[in-house]
């Protein structure tokens, strides 16, 4: 059992919550700046094809309009909308240019206009003449890598400038499935999902003597910045990023947007410009999830079930710009190491361009693609074996001390067997596993497991900084730079530091948002919030504790070691009446007349090295009809170690709200590209489903806290964690119900039914 | 184009404005009455998160003229606390943790409003088929249905 503290634990209303709930809060899509002008953007209407010549003069001269942009009016720069490209010593691939003489995908950006309304802005879109010399478009990985494909990107003449790069690699596999008394696998293909969150892309951009003020959406904002200054050839000192709350952001937010363009069009019209994408605009210009099109998998297990190789190749479809889909695939590899002890495994990658939206990231990046496949063929070997799929994971999962994601990082804590056992109970396991089923209606059981990160430590630049000032009434304010998506980890962040100065939660004053005011951060991404800005939070506020306890010592003529700091007093050890408040050393060294004010200022960079995986199981029951294919989820159990949870109901609802992007994952959110053209068809969401009220199955997250010895307070982390496993705890449900195995997300009834009637006919 | 002058009742206060004949009420209320709490997303019905209340029915305001508005109460997620105090489903949303990106929460909470006049002592299938109008991407419904169901608990 942990030990219980004040605050931390503490189920904390979020210091954010009352402007969003009575609509105060500010999102860039309600911005409303004196002289905003609205900016549209020219998309191209063809896939892939050579911009010739842009004349916009008709559209400038249209009364309304302030400014019209293309490529005549930027430096042509190589950039990227991955910002995340920062955190590799190397750089990842980067392939855009700014309205350059190149489209690549139907709605890549031509040139853009701001006028006074949408209407007129409209309207001078119309007026803008483009010629195109078309060129032909490949849509899908198998046509891009056919002998006469066109080429999408000069500098890779196959289109895969990414083929088979063996990664995270080790043992013999070869002689491992030959030692293997099973061997399951196949080709597997996941969906390249919409995170699809509540608020379209939105940004607006002001730039007044010199310099340049963009507020976004950004989960990176200081990455985001850096990038700006360079496709724009600013110096970083005259670009600020603020962020207003997003209207979500489950990795939308970690690559650029209309950034760039809205910053153009400010700079030319001399007036602040907004950028609001339309819904479909939004869903086929925005970067998707990291698209893993396809997987080949095989694991091997010897007789008595011990874990014998595990053999991968992800292949990623990066539609038009790399982006983040080689990263996806090489994420997937990675979280395939830490579950289960593999005897040797072998893991490559390849990444192809086509002409369609390029990847980005979302929510649960490469462990979606790495857990269906391995959930769903590992749950076949097993049964192959005829074992129970909870015990052999209970039996031959990784543990403390065993390998993590990448060759230096070792386990820190592992709850699997706990959150397995919890969850079997919960499911009712034994009454209902693996009971023969008949009438046109079946249920079945299906388990699932993984293990995640906490952060995007020790591959990538991974670090954090955090500053506590304290005001004469000794509150503070706390000056961080996480993403404002709505995750709830400022409120968590308060927690920790109000924990350790003994002070209430409300007396910690959570300032983000903003470049020009907070320290480098890496941003909202790799599930690392709590964990590591948390650890940066912890060491300012010891720190600022520090500072405190040696002012004390000097006013009470004591040394530090015999004080103690309780409920925001510092007292002698040895005598209670001896004692002083925060409060008063707080006011003395702001309003204090003895020549010696020194406001407590205390500030932490934080560069964790351990690696504190999550583990997790879901479990699901699961109801199929077997003349329809329809699959109802009866049940959703995800029982998650999250070490310790500082509020734990923010751990909640982050569990419960990707429950259903999870469940969407494996049933029904199905981004449909055409065939012809590449262009999102699914383009509004009366085409692409996300679940509504009225479609939630019963579902709930039970938390597992038995702590972790490397995070704050014991914390692992939560954001990403809860989706992993509805997709493979379902198929395996769907295979224990009816006896098919399925291999293509999202498993729709047209599959499943298929996927029936081909086992009857004994296909 | 032709302005016309409207008369609209924005949270119990009279607006006197010229409004176009083809103005949606979204606009009007973001963009000419500065109402910072009315959301949009899909502009065609399909996401509910551009409710208000009308004569305290739920509306899509990315749907309606705003002169079909005219003369009428509109009810947006502003109207609902009194000074500092917040409305008994704006403070169960806060401390239930029903909020995380908030995008969806004017209309959650608006139209949760509405369905608590109409059936005052709802069950959670009740609140389940009452907000299906409403998308919210983020929290999975179960707080917010838990939310409403405290409220409604505390006004009886
Ligand atoms: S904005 Fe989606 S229904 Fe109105
Ligand atoms: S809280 Fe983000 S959409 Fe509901």
């Amino acid at each position: 059992m942990l030990e219980t503290l004040n605050v931390v634990g503490a189920r904390m209303p979020l210091p954010e919550a009352y402007e969003k709930a009575t609509g105060r809060a500010t999102y860039c899509s309600t911005m409303r700046l004196p002289g905003m002008l609205v900016g549209k953007v020219l998309r191209s209407p063809h896939p892939h094809a050579r911009v010739a010549k842009v004349d916009y003069s008709k559209a400038e001269s249209l009364p309304g309009v302030a400014a019209v942009v293309s490529g005549q009016d930027v430096k042509s720069k190589v950039y990227t909308k991955n910002v995340m490209t920062y955190q590799l010593p190397g750089g990842e691939i980067q392939d855009m240019t700014l309205f350059g003489d190149r489209v690549r995908y139907k709605g890549d950006e031509v040139a853009a206009v701001a006028a006074v309304d949408e209407p007129t802005a409209r309207r001078a879109l119309s007026l803008i003449e483009v010629e195109y010399e078309v060129l032909p478009a490949v849509f899908t990985v198998d046509d891009a890598i056919a002998e006469d494909a066109p080429v999408i990107h000069d500098f890779a003449p196959d289109n895969t400038p990414v083929s088979a790069v063996p990664t995270f690699c080790y043992g013999d596999a070869a002689k491992a499935f030959e030692e293997s008394a099973v061997v399951a696998g196949g080709w597997y293909t996941t969906s390249k999902q919409i995170q699809a969150g509540m608020e379209s892309a939105a940004c607006v951009a002001d730039y007044q003597h010199g310099k340049l003020t963009v507020w976004s959406q950004s989960q990176l904002p200081h990455m985001a910045k850096r990038m700006l200054a360079h496709v724009l050839d600013l110096p970083e000192a005259d670009v600020r990023v603020i962020q207003p709350y997003a209207g979500a952001g489950f990795g939308a937010g970690c690559d650029l947007n209309a950034e760039p363009i809205a910053a153009v069009l400010a700079m030319k019209a001399g007036a602040p410009v907004q950028v609001w994408y339309s819904r479909d605009e939004d869903f086929n210009n925005r970067l998707t999830r990291e698209h893993v099109a396809k997987v080949h998998m095989r694991v091997g297990l010897a007789a008595d079930g011990t874990p014998k190789a595990l053999e991968a190749h992800y292949w990623g479809d990066a539609g038009s710009y790399m982006c983040k889909t080689a990263s996806g695939c090489g994420v997937a590899l990675a979280s395939n190491i830490t579950p289960y002890e593999w005897e040797a495994m072998d893991q490559k990658l390849s990444a192809t361009y086509t002409n369609h939206v390029g990847g980005g990231a979302m929510r649960g990046f490469g462990g979606m693609q790495s857990s269906f496949v391995r959930e769903t063929i590992v749950d076949e070997a097993i049964a192959q074996l005829g074992m129970d799929p909870i015990e052999w994971r209970m039996k031959h999962h990784r543990n403390v001390g065993g390998l993590g994601w990448f060759p230096s990082a070792r386990i820190t804590s592992c709850a699997l067997e706990e959150c397995l056992t919890i969850g079997a109970e919960r499911i009712g396991w034994k009454e209902k596993w693996n009971k023969p089923q008949s009438g046109t209606k079946r249920r079945g059981v299906g388990v699932a497991c993984m293990a995640w990160l906490s952060g995007a430590q020790p591959m990538l630049l991974e670090h954090s900084n955090a500053t506590l000032k304290f005001n004469a009434d000794g509150s503070a304010t706390l000056l961080v730079s996480p993403g404002r998506v709505g995750q709830g980890v400022e409120g968590a962040l308060a927690q920790i530091a109000a924990e350790v100065l003994t002070i209430p939660y409300e007396r910690i004053n959570v300032i983000a948002g903003d470049t020009d005011i907070t320290g480098f951060d890496i941003g909202t991404h790799a599930s690392r919030g709590v964990y590591c800005i948390g650890k940066a939070v912890l060491a300012a506020a010891t720190e600022a504790k520090e500072q405190f306890l040696q002012r004390a010592a000097e006013k009470l003529g004591l040394s530090n070691d015999t004080l103690v700091l309780e409920d925001g007093v510092i007292s002698s050890t040895a005598d209670q009446n001896c004692f002083v408040t925060l409060e008063e050393i707080a006011l003395g060294l702001i309003y204090g007349f003895e020549h010696d004010c020194n406001q407590i200022v205390a500030h932490a960079t934080v560069e964790p090295e351990d690696f504190a995986p999550p583990w997790q199981a879901g479990f699901a029951e699961v109801e199929v009809d077997i003349e329809t294919g329809v699959v109802e989820v009866v049940k959703w159990i995800t029982v998650h170690d999250i070490g310790r949870a500082i509020n734990p109901s923010t751990v909640e609802g982050q569990l419960e709200g990707a429950t259903c992007q999870g469940m969407g994952f494996a049933l029904f959110e199905d981004p449909v590209i055409s065939l012809s053209d590449g262009y999102m068809l699914t383009d509004g969401f009366d085409k692409y489903k996300i679940m509504s009220s009225v479609d939630l199955p019963d579902h709930e997250a039970i938390l597992v806290e038995m702590g972790d010895p490397s995070g704050p307070f014991g914390a692992k982390s939560v954001g990403e964690a809860g989706l992993f496993l509805q997709a493979p705890a379902i198929a395996n449900a769907i295979y224990d119900a009816v006896g098919i195995r399925l291999r293509d997300l999202p498993m729709t009834p047209e599959r499943v039914l298929a996927a029936i009637q081909a086992k009857e006919a004994g296909v | 184009m032709n302005r016309i002058p409207a008369t609209f009742y924005v949270n119990g206060v009279r607006r006197d404005l010229l409004v176009d004949a083809n103005a949606l009420l979204f606009e009007v209320l973001s963009d000419d009455l500065g109402v910072s709490g009315v959301h949009k997303n899909c502009d065609r019905g399909d996401c509910g998160v551009c409710t208000v209340l009308l004569d305290d029915e739920p509306v899509l305001s990315c749907l309606m003229l705003a002169l079909e508005a005219r003369d009428r109460q509109i009810t947006t997620i502003e109207g609902l606390a009194k000074g500092q105090k917040l409305h008994p489903l704006q403070r169960h949303f806060v401390e239930e943790g029903a909020i995380q990106c908030g995008y969806c929460t004017p209309a959650m909470i608006l139209t949760a409003k509405a369905l608590l006049n109409a059936c005052p002592h709802p069950s959670a299938e009740d609140v389940k088929e009452g907000l299906s109008g409403t998308l919210c991407r983020c929290t999975g419904y179960n707080k917010i249905i838990t939310a409403v169901l405290a409220a409604a608990k505390e006004s009886e």
